[in-house]
């Protein structure tokens, strides 16, 4: 198994994925030929530097953004084959993406931000309350559902931001530096309740961060640096 | 059958089972998107953010309240049609020319049995017998029927089964039986404005919906990264506008009936309400704001949504060294600003088509008010009359000129040109409007053409059109009335004035004299008959001069040259008597005397065999009468509509500014002065006033003349509508008013938003940094 991991079946399988961003005259390569699989319950840390192309492979990894070539299939899904309506669903029901900025939406509560997933997918109520209890109670943030993002701290605004990445209960979470704005005491405390999800809930989890004391936490470590791959550990 | 879950192959398609799972998938859609948590958060999210959507509010309540207009007019109109139909002694079905032998005969045999059922056996009520006698003495009948059921159909039926149906007999509907076809004409109508008015609103609302989401990408872009596809995206938008709408919904009725109340009252009709109209305008709402939400959400559910969520800045400040070299190696901030025009361009063609289309609605709404007939169009003759076999004297003119409500009659005679295999030549001067209708003679060098009529014009009628002012004359009418080789022209096509003829021009009228070869017509094109004939036939070519350049208000294909008694004898061949009258009324007669007048014309008409009375000028002083009822509510509906444009700018340009607020903070931090960014914000509001401006008399001026080359010469030229003449009454004013509307509110919408955050700049501050 190529850059694979043995611990179980595979989840994600990425093959020669290219992204590249045309500014003006020059073609920039933000990930060149990525190749590598993710075995279900797996945590991936992906690091770099500023600029290497990690968050912008976490996208394309998550459906968020299209690659310019190459094929990634999630669950036996080729999703760089799946028309934009598709993907939306699929990734309604099946990831999880927790932003490095938050990306909570200012206008609503933060119960009405975690709630976002449920309502785009149609759930019942019913399907996830039981859920959302424990959810927002292991975040600590069940005193804070009915504020808005600007009266959260960083801290706050990042568990509700977990919380709603985790509402439909994803089979895989992409994180994206989900602690790089906040301080260390912080940070832990967040990267724990991650990882306490994703063992409860029998997660597959893919983090980028530039942090190498949580990426050591991972099973498994990549590396990117100029829009290449390579793996930092087995 | 059991239902399976549908699921994708390997090659990604969406693999089915059948129709159970069709319509289990269906099932599933509708219960999703009409469930009770989808109205709840819509109209909860329309309520919060009142704000927001206010400029929705407006656009559909006055969107709303046309449509409701629309109807109102009509169900008013209708109940003035039926009301007209019945009052005085109308009639179903009039039967004419009933000899006094067939008349035996109809009683014996077919409406005897009648007699003794119920009306609704028999099919009539009323029954009225009229006896008369023509110019020979013979006994003939007119029947009058008062029918159970007024649709023409109806009156056919009955024609038929009461063996009314003979050659001879003339049978006519009369006024309780047209009335349901000019109901059904006003209700093609209405529905016809009720799909345009539909059409506008939902271009408006796509438009705006447009903008909305191009200032919320940063929350669609979120929905699509958290499961939204294109069913749920249209599921929220069309909730959202729809909540808007049924909060509109009464009030626009309700501000429909005052308005149009007000304007019944003002023209002495009471206003009918229909209460099922409230359940057409609810489907049309419904119809109007699902058509408005696809598109935008067609566009957005097809972006990735990283791309929405980066885009969430609007600013020009972009990160990437070499733009903000070239933004910086300028003149701040003018070349700052245009960039920000390209950058955005999508937005800002967006805005300006939102916007002005709103403005021109309303220069467009005064057009149509202020379209008005010529003045000659007046006095169209209301009735046409043939004498058939016979000849109209003096006697029956002036019988038909006693007749009360008749204000005069006068004669006329003409002939179509290609029918006689004649054509006149003209100069390249005088045919130049009609170049692809004429054929070079190559004899003359002159320009051939055959779309013209000839025309008796009698002293009686020279001295009647000119003493009544129904011709506009340039000339002596009268001289070419008096006889000689003078003719009077008139010099308009479908309503176009196209023949370059001037008083005392020279014109030769060719008459068919022999065929060279015989004459094989293939097609029965004018162009191409005269082309055969010019090649294959001789003429005789008499010379006339221009004595008289006339507007008879004629709206047909074919210009008219008159003649007096004796030339026209000569190019037509046809010396006999006049055959044909027209009959002008009194102005301000009222449609329910017009019956009587007609019977009265008849009495005179039936000393001639074979006569024929149309009333030509009916179908059109409805037009007329109607397009007068629609100037109120055409103006009032369109001004409505105008109000929509400043909320437009506003409501854009706010949003626009709101994200922009980043960008000023940073401009500032780099050292830009206040007066620095009020001359950037001065700047775009410049920019986009002249593009305002600009679009808005561009657009409203060519979408005008569109509009009056429809009306005036494409509907008529294909048979559509009522042969009326318009003139191209162009509103300064109100192009003034629509230029100014747009220019202020394009300044004044980028520019005031810009006070507004100079106002709250520490509140804003605190919210953007997130304290």
């Amino acid at each position: 198994m190529a850059n694979g991991y043995s611990g179980g079946r595979v989840i994600l399988e990425v093959r020669d994925v290219i992204k590249q961003f045309k500014q003006y005259d020059s073609v920039v390569t933000a990930v060149n030929r990525a190749n590598f699989e993710v075995c279900d319950g797996e945590f991936v840390a992906i690091m770099g530097a500023s600029g290497s192309g990690k968050s912008t492979l976490l996208h394309v990894l998550a459906g968020l953004d299209r690659p310019n070539s190459g094929r990634i299939t999630l669950r036996g899904n080729e999703i760089t084959a799946m028309n934009a309506d598709d993907l939306a669903v699929f990734r309604g029901n099946y990831i999880g993406v927790i932003f490095q900025s938050h990306n909570l939406i200012p206008q609503f509560t933060a119960l009405e931000n975690i709630l976002v997933p449920t309502l785009m997918c149609n759930k019942p109520d019913f399907s996830y309350e039981e859920h959302l209890k424990k959810l927002v109670s292991t975040l600590r943030i069940a005193d804070r559902l009915h504020h808005l993002p600007s009266e959260l701290s960083g801290g706050q605004q990042q568990r509700v931001a977990i919380a709603r990445a985790l509402i439909n209960r994803p089979q895989i979470v992409f994180a994206d530096e989900p602690t790089g704005n906040l301080d260390r005491d912080n940070a832990d405390e967040v990267l724990s309740l991650l990882l306490r999800t994703k063992e409860v809930m029998n997660q597959t989890l893919i983090m980028v961060t530039h942090d190498r004391s949580i990426a050591e936490k991972a099973d498994r470590i990549f590396e990117m640096e100029n829009g290449d791959l390579r793996p930092l550990r087995q | 059958m059991a239902y399976r879950k549908p699921y994708y192959d390997e090659n990604h398609r969406l693999v089915r089972y059948g129709p159970v799972s069709f319509l289990r998938d269906a099932w599933n859609f509708s219960r999703n998107f009409f469930a009770f948590r989808n109205v709840k958060l819509a109209f909860r999210g329309v309520t919060t953010g009142f704000r927001e959507y206010f400029v929705f509010f407006v656009s559909i309540f006055l969107l709303q309240t046309l449509f409701f207009t629309v109807w109102l007019r009509f169900d008013t109109a209708s109940a003035v049609a039926r009301e007209e139909a019945y009052s005085g002694d109308g009639y179903n079905l009039t039967v004419e020319k009933i000899s006094q032998e067939a008349y035996t005969e109809l009683f014996n045999s077919y409406l005897s049995f009648a007699g003794e059922n119920t009306p609704a056996d028999r099919g009539y009520e009323v029954l009225d017998t009229e006896g008369y006698y023509d110019g020979y003495g013979d006994r003939y009948y007119r029947l009058n029927f008062i029918l159970t059921d007024d649709s023409i159909e109806f009156c056919d039926a009955i024609v038929s089964r009461y063996g009314l149906d003979r050659e001879e007999f003339t049978v006519s509907y009369g006024e309780r039986s047209n009335y349901l076809n000019r109901i059904s004409e006003m209700k093609r109508k209405s529905v016809v404005n009720t799909v345009l008015v539909g059409v506008l609103a939902a271009a408006a609302l796509t438009l705006l919906f447009y903008i909305r989401i191009n200032q919320n990408k940063f929350l669609y872009g979120i929905y699509i990264a958290f499961g939204a596809g294109f069913e749920k995206l249209l599921e929220t938008a069309w909730w959202e506008l729809l909540a808007v709408a049924l909060m509109t919904y009464l009030p626009a009725a309700g501000a429909s009936a005052g308005i149009y109340s007000a304007v019944a009252a003002a023209g002495g009709a009471k206003p009918v309400f229909v209460w099922g109209r409230l359940g057409w305008g609810l489907l049309w709402t419904t119809a109007v704001v699902a058509l408005s939400v696809v598109p935008g959400v067609r566009i957005i559910s097809k972006k990735m949504p990283v791309s929405l969520i980066t885009a969430a800045d609007n600013s020009n400040y972009v990160s990437s060294p070499r733009v903000s070299f070239r933004i910086f190696g300028k003149r701040f901030p003018f070349h700052y600003e245009l960039f920000g025009f390209v950058r955005f361009r999508s937005y800002y063609i967006m805005l300006v088509s939102a916007a002005v289309a709103f403005t021109v609605v309303f220069s467009t709404g005064l057009f149509l008010a202020d379209l008005k007939k010529t003045e000659a169009e007046d006095n169209r003759p209301y009735f046409t009359l043939s004498a058939g076999s016979g000849e109209l004297d003096s006697y029956d003119i002036a019988g038909i000129d006693d007749i009360e409500g008749v204000d005069y009659t006068v004669w006329s005679k003409s002939a179509d040109a290609t029918s006689l295999r004649s054509f006149v030549l003209l100069t390249k001067e005088q045919s130049s409007g009609i170049t692809s209708m004429t054929v070079k003679d190559p004899a003359t060098g002159l320009y051939a053409d055959n779309n013209v009529r000839y025309s008796r014009l009698s002293e009686l009628l020279a001295e009647e059109v000119t003493s009544h002012g129904v011709w506009k004359v340039d000339g002596d009418l009268a001289a070419v009335a008096a006889g000689g080789d003078t003719v009077a022209v008139t010099r308009s096509i479908n309503n176009r004035d196209v023949l370059g003829f001037k008083v005392g021009d020279r014109i030769t009228v060719a008459t068919f004299r022999e065929q060279g070869r015989p004459l094989v017509f293939d097609r029965i094109d004018r162009k191409y008959v005269l082309s055969v004939l010019l090649n294959d036939a001789y003429f005789n070519y008499t010379e006339v001069t221009v004595g008289a350049v006339v507007d008879d208000g004629d709206t047909s294909d074919e210009y008219t040259v008159y003649m007096p008694d004796a030339l026209y004898a000569k190019i037509t061949g046809d010396s006999s008597g006049y055959t044909d009258a027209s009959v002008y009324l009194e102005r301000g007669i009222a449609n329910s005397e017009t019956g009587r007048i007609r019977n009265a014309i008849v009495k005179i008409m039936s000393v001639h065999r074979g006569y024929t009375v149309t009333p030509t000028g009916e179908g059109y002083r409805r037009a007329l009468a109607q397009k007068a009822g629609a100037r109120l509510p055409l103006i009032t509906g369109s001004a409505a509509v105008l109000l929509i444009s400043p909320l437009v700018w506003l409501y854009a340009q706010s949003a626009f500014c709101r994200k922009r607020y980043g960008e000023i903070f940073l401009l500032s931090a780099c050292g830009s002065k206040d007066s620095d960014i009020r001359k950037l914000f001065l700047f775009s509001g410049a920019v986009l006033t002249v593009l305002a401006a600009a679009a808005t008399a561009g657009i409203g001026s060519l979408l005008n003349y569109i509009i009056y080359y429809l009306v005036n010469v494409y509907f008529p030229s294909m048979g559509f509508g009522e042969q009326i003449r318009y003139d191209y009454t162009f509103s300064p004013l109100g192009l003034a008013v629509c230029v100014l509307l747009s220019a202020v509110a394009a300044m004044l919408s980028t520019y005031l938003p810009f006070l507004a955050f100079v106002r709250d700049r520490d509140r804003i501050a605190r919210v953007e940094s997130g304290e």
